[in-house]
């Protein structure tokens, strides 16, 4: 015999308006095992919690059903009530007779009726429950964030000050990301490099920090607060011990002279030789070789930097490594790649030499950029005079499979005409634009300024085409503020081309197991509520891996996310629910039928012996860290002895049982039927 | 290599060296055509700027008469051919437009069959290596801007032309034919053929900036895959001379006529006397008659 | 502009009209203008395309059925090809010229207009296009006699492309004109049809 409490909530009218809930908690009354039933308007809020204690208590109940919303709205509140009065949070149940009643319903009769076999089914299970504890894993208080951009670095530094070790994998040979390729940064046109590199300095000498640069994360095992990682950390062939630093191989390295090779940083406007530093405030600030294009690995011969190396840190036999790292939590800041400048046929696939990327822009004003800063046409390497600049180049463009903002742009090109009007007096900036989108801190004010300081003349309308005449181009477009068409002659055309998601994005999101969207960025697990974390447990994301964003916004989750993972490490143990599946050893036969079907990889075999070591038989068993109690083992197992916890074979036949001898009672009298026709 | 014919009204009247030209060099390279019997006009432009009944129905009954055929479609005229392709696009998208077209037509319709342009033909179907082998008078230092006018590519889900952009298909046959194929601006710009009664001064502001950008790009002479660019661009350069000051007077050439003479065939066989705009000189002058 | 308690804009559901024959999702349109951009008789147009759209967008069709763009508009495809919605503004040039003519605006009293009744009366006709007479019947109708008469005509008689004494025929002509007679009675209910 169970002694069962019911509290049959109203919801205010969310419930009460199509049940009539006094109903239902009178005739709840009424049911085997139930010695208290009592209706109440909001049994959420603290007095309706108080009751429900106050009612354990006093009536000695050992099984309480709260017929109210949808388990996963408030079963979490009702389950943490219940440890305040010392009950076992697992003989408390939850009857939805919201969303799957009163919300779906019209008829009161009917619903109320409803309503009524709904509880009485809930009630029937709880008498069934077993009491439940939960699950303690150890938590390795460790971190892993991968991507070295102003993302990961703003998480691992938080992490690294809030007293736990990162580890940092980048796959670049230096940190730093596309923030390091920029040269002043909206809207405060702050260096961006010397904002930056404080910071990779930072992340390279801190104490809790170890940067794997010029790595890869491999494969991921595990789960929250146990993930086993593997990171192959690529050869540079540079012993990085004994290198100073002094980039004397990077000279005379006779690759590159020619060409050969563009340098990725400088996004192909510049060579760079085989043996290389990217850039020169690079963190490491080591070369690596470039085993594809060194003459040394395609012929044999060369070896020219082994040779003029003071240090002998250059080492041709180096191989990939594959280093296995232990950690509690990830953070995944991997950043984003643009949309190649080239996809458009109607300005010129890629054909005209002055028609360049944003990114390209921003290197040739840089002052280490290839051009020392100066603005000139790639074509003659003249200054330019007109310089058009168009803005949503594959952005907001279903033709091209595009449909969202890439968010920056706007604020760059207002940046881009403010710095050509700085570096390149007389030259004119003319902006085609659909909207101007200035939505951040003096983000406005700046747009204002290019318009009314900086000489930018914004054309409202896109540009339907560019083309060759003679030594320049011609860009036709259109303002459809006055309905003009408009045709610029440019000398210089800077495409602001769409952020998409990096390269081999999904491939990383599988190792994960994260889920990603059509455009694989990276899904957070409530876009208003939790952006930072995914639904993997352990794993959470930081900056334009999940999302087109700013460098602020970036900031900002990087420590958000550092925040979630130091929550997870101030314990020394990870609670997990205990509602897994759970193998009787005693009738187990060691088939392994389950091990396949278990998504997660938790079932494996284990061993029983006797005192003396003797062999008596194998089983399976659940880790009970792996286990994410989807039951389908417990579906599997030819002799029925795994059971899934919580929601026990006798639980649900319970309730099976329950409705079945009720269904007489549903169907329509003779009398009925022949009304309704 | 047979196929059903669609010539299209002009080419036995004022288009009538496209359609001498193509019947010799269909002959000489191997091309079996078959004239679809009775065929009717496609309609062109006044057709579906009056009725979508009617622009689709008109170019559907010479494409079910092909069907009958059993044989693909090969249309020389671009807005022909862009006509008929629309109406095989519109068909198949909506069903009940589909009926009602079939009912208008009255003769049975599938929609297996598939329509191809002259270019496509040749260059794709018969491929530019036979091509090669076929010609004996290589074409050497003609320079040709080619140019595929508006119908042909565009808009690329119903013409299926190659690209809508950056076509490449005739700069292709003229290098097969070995003459230079020049880098131009204006080669997919509208030349304004709808226009050229109706509306002439709009038609010569077009067809004046596609001549003008060829001629500043340097080429010998430009090279047409539609009747009705041709009539543009080779009967009006004296009047657009008259309205804006310029002095155009450079050759227009069918790409059937440059492959005809490439291969070897006699010019007056071609009837490249027909032109206005004389076409003798710059051929003299490269040797090539 | 106005927009009255009784939604007088939208009345005579001439906006369903436009996209059922264009086939184009009005709404979607977000006025980048690219269509006007590329259109090569942009210049000319009294209103650009984009404009267009957003006329129809605000239902005012009067301004759109009166004037002169749709008939400025040579279908070269520039518009639809490189709409970055996808749409079909080439669609809704033909939709818009086909509800002028019908309802009979005084907009759609043009040449281009006079040029394609003669067109398509020689395709009923003849079943095939008879040059000659499409453009001599044009200039009688445009009343411009003397055009193209003095300078193309007998240079395109010489060279042997004008042959007036060749009539076109064709032996199915009957069913030729019975199919135009079934379009222009599918096109009528369309344009009448009722919601």
């Amino acid at each position: 015999m169970a002694n069962i409490g019911v509290f049959v909530c109203w919801c205010g009218s969310n419930i009460a308006q199509t049940v009539d809930v006094v109903a239902v908690a009178k005739a709840a009354s009424e049911f085997k095992d139930v010695v208290y039933s009592v209706d109440y308007k909001y049994m959420c809020s603290s007095p309706g919690q108080n009751m429900m204690i106050d009612a354990i208590k006093q009536h000695n109940l050992d099984g309480v059903v709260i017929a109210s919303c949808s388990p996963r709205m408030h079963e979490s509140t009702f389950r943490s009530a219940a440890v305040l009065a010392g009950f076992n949070p697992y003989m408390v149940e939850m009857a939805n007779l919201r969303e799957h009643c009163s919300w779906v319903h019209d008829n009161r009769e009917e619903a109320t009726k409803k309503a009524i076999e709904l509880v009485r089914m809930i009630v029937a299970k709880v008498a069934r429950n077993a009491p439940l504890n939960k699950i303690y894993v150890p938590v390795t208080k460790r971190a892993l964030v991968i991507g070295g951009g102003i993302a990961g670095i703003q998480a691992a530094l938080d992490i690294a000050n809030g007293g736990v070790e990162v580890i940092m994998v980048e796959k670049e040979p230096s940190i730093g990301g596309h923030m390091s390729q920029l040269d002043e940064t909206f809207p405060t046109l702050d260096c961006s490099q010397c904002i930056l590199t404080p910071r990779m300095v930072e992340v390279a000498t801190h104490k809790n920090i170890t940067l794997y640069a010029y790595s890869e994360v491999d494969s991921v095992e595990g789960f929250v607060g146990n993930f086993k990682v593997k990171i192959k950390r690529k050869a540079k062939c540079v012993i990085e011990e004994l290198c100073t630093g002094c980039g004397l191989c990077t000279q005379k390295c006779p690759v590159g002279k020619k060409g050969e090779v563009m340098n990725e940083f400088e996004v192909g406007m510049a060579p760079r030789p085989a043996i290389y530093i990217p850039f020169p405030q690079a963190v490491p600030n080591i070369p690596v070789i470039d085993r594809e294009n060194c003459t040394y690995f395609k012929t044999g011969k060369c070896g020219v930097c082994a040779k003029v190396c003071v240090a002998k840190a250059i080492d041709f036999n180096q191989k990939d490594e594959i280093v296995e790292e232990e950690v509690g939590a990830i953070i995944v800041a991997t950043g984003y790649d643009l949309y190649p400048k080239d996809s458009y046929g109607e300005y010129g696939y890629g054909k005209f030499k002055d028609v360049i990327s944003g990114l390209e822009f921003e290197r040739m004003v840089s002052a280490s950029g290839p051009t020392k800063g100066k603005v000139l046409r790639p074509s003659n390497g003249k200054p330019p005079k007109n310089v058009v600049f168009i803005k949503c180049v594959g952005s907001r463009d279903e033709k091209h499979g595009i449909s969202y903002c890439s968010k920056i742009c706007c604020m760059y090109t207002a940046k881009h005409a403010m710095l050509l009007h700085h570096k390149c007096p007389g030259a004119k900036a003319y902006i085609f634009y659909m909207d101007i989108r200035a939505t951040g801190k003096g983000y406005e004010e700046f747009v204002k300024r290019a318009m009314e300081e900086e000489g930018a003349v914004y054309i409202r309308g896109r540009v339907s085409r560019i083309y060759k005449r003679k030594d320049h181009l011609v860009v036709v477009g259109a303002d459809t503020l006055t309905g003009k068409p408009v045709e610029v002659e440019a000398d210089l055309v800077v495409l602001a081309t769409a952020i998409i998601a990096k390269d081999g994005a999904d491939k990383l999101a599988q190792i994960l197991k994260i889920s990603y969207d059509t455009h694989n960025f990276y899904n957070e697990a409530h876009p208003k509520l939790r952006p930072v974390e995914t639904n993997t447990a352990g794993i959470f994301l930081a900056g334009c891996c999940q999302a087109p964003k700013d460098i602020p916004d970036s900031v900002s989750q990087g420590s958000a996310a550092a925040s979630k993972a130091l929550a997870l490490f101030s314990k020394k143990e990870l609670e997990r629910e205990p509602l897994i599946s759970r193998v009787n050893e005693e009738f187990c036969v060691g088939c392994l039928a389950c091990q396949p079907v278990c998504p997660y990889n938790a079932i494996e075999e284990k061993e029983i012996r006797d005192r003396k070591g003797n062999l008596i038989k194998k089983v399976a068993h659940i880790n009970e860290g792996l286990c994410m109690g989807c039951g389908a083992c417990a579906v599997t197992c030819r002799s029925g002895c795994i059971i899934l916890e919580g929601f026990t074979n006798n639980q649900i036949f319970e309730q099976i049982n329950t409705f079945e001898n009720l269904i007489s009672k549903f169907e329509p009298t003779p009398e009925e039927t022949v009304a309704k026709k | 290599m047979k196929y059903a014919y669609f010539p299209g009204c002009s080419l036995h009247s004022t288009a009538l060296e496209y359609g001498e030209s193509t019947k010799e060099i269909c002959r000489k390279i191997g091309i079996e055509l078959q004239e679809i019997k009775d065929w009717n006009c496609c309609g062109a432009t006044p057709a579906h700027q009056t009725n979508r009944y009617l622009a689709t129905a008109l170019p559907l009954r010479n494409i079910a008469k092909a069907e009958k055929m059993g044989m693909d479609m090969v249309i020389p005229c671009a807005a022909c051919f862009s006509r008929s392709k629309f109406a095989q696009y519109a068909v198949e998208k909506d069903d009940e437009f589909r009926k009602k077209i079939i009912d208008a037509v009255g003769l049975p319709y599938e929609g297996k069959i598939k329509i191809k342009h002259l270019l496509q033909v040749i260059a794709e179907d018969l491929g530019l290596e036979a091509i090669k082998k076929k010609v004996i008078k290589p074409l050497t230092g003609l320079n040709v801007a080619c140019y595929y006018g508006c119908l042909l590519v565009r808009p690329p889900e119903v013409t299926h032309f190659e690209d809508a952009e950056e076509p490449q298909i005739m700069e292709n046959l003229v290098k097969a034919m070995g003459a230079e194929a020049v880098d131009w601006a204006f080669k997919t710009e509208c030349c304004g053929a709808s226009f050229a009664i109706s509306n002439a001064e709009a038609m010569m502001r077009l067809t004046g900036r596609v001549i003008g950008d060829a001629i500043l790009n340097d080429c010998d002479c430009i090279m047409v895959a539609c009747p009705l660019c041709h009539a543009n661009l080779d009967m009006r350069q004296q009047q657009i001379n008259d309205a804006y000051g310029t002095n155009f007077n450079i050759p227009i050439f069918y790409f059937t006529e440059l492959l005809g003479i490439a291969c070897g065939i006699p010019l007056e066989e071609l009837k490249i006397g027909c032109h206005l705009t004389d076409p003798f000189t710059i051929l003299k002058a490269k040797q090539l008659c | 502009m106005r927009f009255t308690k009784e939604g007088d804009n939208f009345k005579e559901n001439l906006r369903e009209k436009v996209e059922k024959i264009s086939n184009v999702n009005l709404s979607s349109c977000y006025q980048c203008g690219k269509c006007s951009a590329g259109c090569p008789m942009a210049e000319s147009m009294d209103i650009t395309p984009n404009q267009i759209m957003r006329l129809l967008n605000l239902g005012d069709f009067d301004t759109v059925f009166n004037c002169k763009a749709i008939w400025d508009c040579i279908s070269c495809e520039i518009c639809t090809t490189r709409c970055p919605r996808e749409l079909d503004p080439a669609a809704v040039m033909d939709a818009l010229r086909i509800l002028s003519k019908a309802k009979g605006y005084k907009g759609s009293r043009n040449s281009v207009e006079k040029f394609n009744k003669i067109f398509l009366y020689c395709v009923q006709m003849f079943g095939r296009l008879y040059e000659p007479g499409l453009v001599g019947g044009f200039n009688m109708y445009n009343v411009t006699p003397f055009k193209d008469v003095f300078d193309l005509a007998p240079a395109m008689f010489f060279k042997g492309k004008l042959k007036p004494w060749n009539f076109p025929h064709i032996e199915d002509i009957e069913e030729v004109k019975v199919m135009i007679e079934k379009c222009n009675k599918y096109a009528e209910e369309e344009r009448t049809q009722k919601k």
